[in-house]
């Protein structure tokens, strides 16, 4: 459950920063070393860890039965149909199974951006990025994912290299 | 009073500083619409232009650019919630909601108006009020900022329309991830993990990016139910405009924003960004409907956007004033200043007061350009909402990247923002929402410094926060807050369990 995942986390989280925080010279509160401030904010976020396992889920605060999760958008959909489905905020969903490629597509965009851009310059950073990002989607097909790769190729040249003069030459080395 | 407007009017309005304004709001609207390519990148780059262009015509310029880039963060933060700056990461809590429900036109109308209204109460306030002002910021030592930025990270916990226990939690995971580099009252290095990039600390844009941009992108690439963002195809009028009830109902949070942002847009440094955020708390603790912030409240864009508009005028008041700049962006300004061998201070009321009553008006000019330049543009915006999903995210992707590389032409940033989008997806499922955590993160560091300095002036002792008549206050005013807060949900819980 939720509930649990989010408490277990802040626990390990504020455990690891605290025990860490030993590393650095803790001092005195008239005159705190560096270990001071995250050894207290490690304490405190295992102490919030702990509340948030141990006490009863507050359903109060969001009447709308969301089951949990974190949404932007109203969900009470309606016979006006003007915001249902669309786009919402992570974890909202629990439609059909994306699988692996999209996550693969959108870090692979990144690396690519990395990769591309030390090595290729900007034309070649920007045509692979988007690229990529695009087949991570399943609906896009290759003609699409060119195409709009080529497009914000141009718009990338046009105002980050000219605009804006970006340091990242078009082409080449770094 | 009346000569020194009318002075700085004939300055503004003669057509070569009009000119400038112009060009500067131009440039910095479109350049703040690319989501990481901020203001200061956009005002470090032109600086060399405007050494060409005279002190006054130059100043307009970058000031024209800081404005207009601002505003075009709001325009990013509203449709592809990605903040353009800091301190637009709270507009996109209920702006982008607004647009995915069809009214991202009538969100970003109210955004601009709001702005506009609040840099005309910041220039009216600066004008009356800049001495007293001034004295506000100068009673202000380590202790008032510390409880300040408390009672400001409790505002942001309220974000969260989740249980408060997350938002404080979500919070506090920002503060850690502030504690992330090089302590500045020690120089150690801390929680680097031996990488020389991290010695800085996570990068601010980075973390936005990622928290807000990355996430959404993992969270919505390739998934089969997302078509467009919008999904009616009737955008209709109110699509477009605010309804004449919602500019009524928005006047008191612009008002209030307004005024927020004024007194803390004069504090260096954090201004406008916790000016956005105590804003957005303001105006949820005093709706008649709370529940709808987070959801796509207006009074929720309205407000923080006064506050920000407002708080950037009120900026330039220490700089110009005193010749302390706030922030980045201001010690660049100061630079400009510089170079044109005009020393900014006290002195410069006088001997350059129509550069500075010039500048005064132009803010004015600047940003009514800005409103007539976005009116037609906000068709535009609301057609690119019809695109469907699947051909702008990877769009959006390739922004982040750039935007986040242009910050230090530095390749490690990007893998930074990555990671980071892969553990802010991580949290956002757990229910830790992301603005809290850059609010946290943002003040994190601030605040330990502060805490800090204001313990090693009263050697250790902790009453120093609470006897300070201001820093007391604000104290007061945060335990105040988290009482009428509980008292609410009790009362709120009960009544649930008694119809329940």
């Amino acid at each position: 459950m939720q509930r649990y995942g989010s408490g277990a986390i802040l626990i390990v989280l504020g455990l690891a920063l605290a025990w860490k925080s030993l590393d650095y010279r803790i001092g005195v509160l008239a005159r705190m070393g560096p270990g001071f401030f995250p050894l207290m904010l490690g304490v405190v976020l295992a102490v919030l860890g702990l509340l948030i396992l141990v006490l009863p889920e507050d359903r109060t605060v969001h009447p709308v039965a969301d089951t949990g999760r974190t949404d932007g958008t109203d969900r009470k959909g309606g016979a006006d149909g003007t915001h249902d489905g669309g786009h919402t905020q992570p974890a909202a969903r629990s439609g059909p199974r994306r699988g692996l490629r999209p996550w693969l597509g959108v870090v692979l965009a990144f690396a690519a951006f990395v990769v591309f851009g030390r090595y290729g310059g900007l034309i070649p950073a920007t045509f692979a990025t988007v690229l990529i990002a695009a087949l991570a989607d399943r609906d896009n097909g290759i003609a699409a994912a060119l195409g709009l790769a080529a497009a914000v190729t141009v718009f990338s040249v046009l105002v980050f290299h000219y605009l804006i003069h970006l340091q990242l030459p078009l082409f080449g080395w770094r | 009073m009346i000569g020194n407007i009318a002075l700085g009017l004939s300055t503004a309005f003669a057509p070569y500083a009009l000119a400038c304004s112009f060009a500067g709001v131009l440039l910095g609207n479109l350049i703040g619409v690319l989501p990481g390519v901020g203001a200061l990148a956009t005002i470090s780059l032109l600086l060399p232009v405007t050494w060409k262009l005279d002190p006054t015509g130059a100043l307009m310029m970058l000031a024209g650019i800081y404005y207009g880039a601002s505003f075009g963060g709001a325009t990013t933060s509203i449709l592809l919630n990605l903040p353009g700056t800091p301190s637009h990461a709270v507009v996109c809590v209920d702006g982008h909601p607004l647009a995915v429900k069809g009214r991202a036109g009538a969100a970003i109308f109210m955004a601009m108006f709001a702005s506009f209204v609040g840099v005309c109460a910041g220039i009216v306030l600066m004008m009356l009020f800049s001495p007293l002002l001034v004295d506000l910021a100068l009673l202000f030592g380590p202790a008032e900022y510390f409880s300040l930025m408390m009672a400001g990270l409790l505002a942001a916990s309220t974000l969260g329309n989740r249980s408060i226990l997350k938002g404080v939690a979500a919070v506090f995971i920002g503060l850690a991830f502030g504690v992330v580099g090089t302590d500045v009252n020690s120089g150690v290095v801390r929680f680097a993990f031996g990488l020389p990039d991290l010695m800085d600390g996570i990068s601010l844009v980075a973390l936005a990016m990622a928290l807000f941009g990355v996430c959404d992108i993992l969270a919505n690439a390739g998934a089969t139910d997302v078509g467009t963002f919008v999904r009616s195809r009737r955008i209709d009028r109110s699509a477009v405009r605010p309804g004449r009830g919602e500019m009524r109902q928005c006047s008191g949070p612009i008002a209030r924003g307004s005024l927020i942002g004024s007194a803390l847009g004069i504090l260096p440094g954090v201004g406008g960004v916790m000016a956005s955020f105590m804003s957005w708390a303001a105006e949820k603790a005093v709706s008649k409907q709370p529940q709808e912030f987070g959801r796509g409240a207006m009074a929720g864009v309205a407000g923080p956007e006064a506050a920000n508009s407002s708080a950037a005028i009120t900026a330039f008041i220490p700089t110009l004033a005193l010749g302390i700049p706030g922030d980045a962006i201001m010690a660049l300004m100061l630079g400009a200043l510089m170079i044109h061998n005009i020393v900014p201070g006290p002195m410069l009321l006088t001997e350059h007061a129509a550069m500075f009553w010039g500048l005064i008006v132009s803010f004015w000019v600047g940003n009514l350009l800005l409103l007539l330049l976005n009116i037609p543009l906000i068709g535009i915006w609301v057609k690119l909402l019809s695109v469907p999903y699947r051909l702008i995210y990877p769009v959006v992707l390739f922004l982040v990247c750039v935007g986040v590389y242009s910050v230090n032409s530095n390749f490690f940033d990007v893998w930074e923002v990555l990671v980071l989008g892969v553990l802010g997806y991580l949290f956002a499922v757990l229910g830790f929402q992301p603005a809290p955590m850059i609010m946290g993160f943002v003040l994190g560091p601030l605040i330990e410094e502060n805490f800090r300095r204001a313990l090693l002036l009263s050697h250790g002792d902790l009453s120093v926060f609470a006897v300070r008549p201001l820093s007391g206050a604000f104290l007061l005013a945060m335990v105040v807050m988290l009482v009428v807060v509980g008292l609410r949900n009790m009362r709120r819980r009960r009544r649930l369990a008694g119809s329940g």
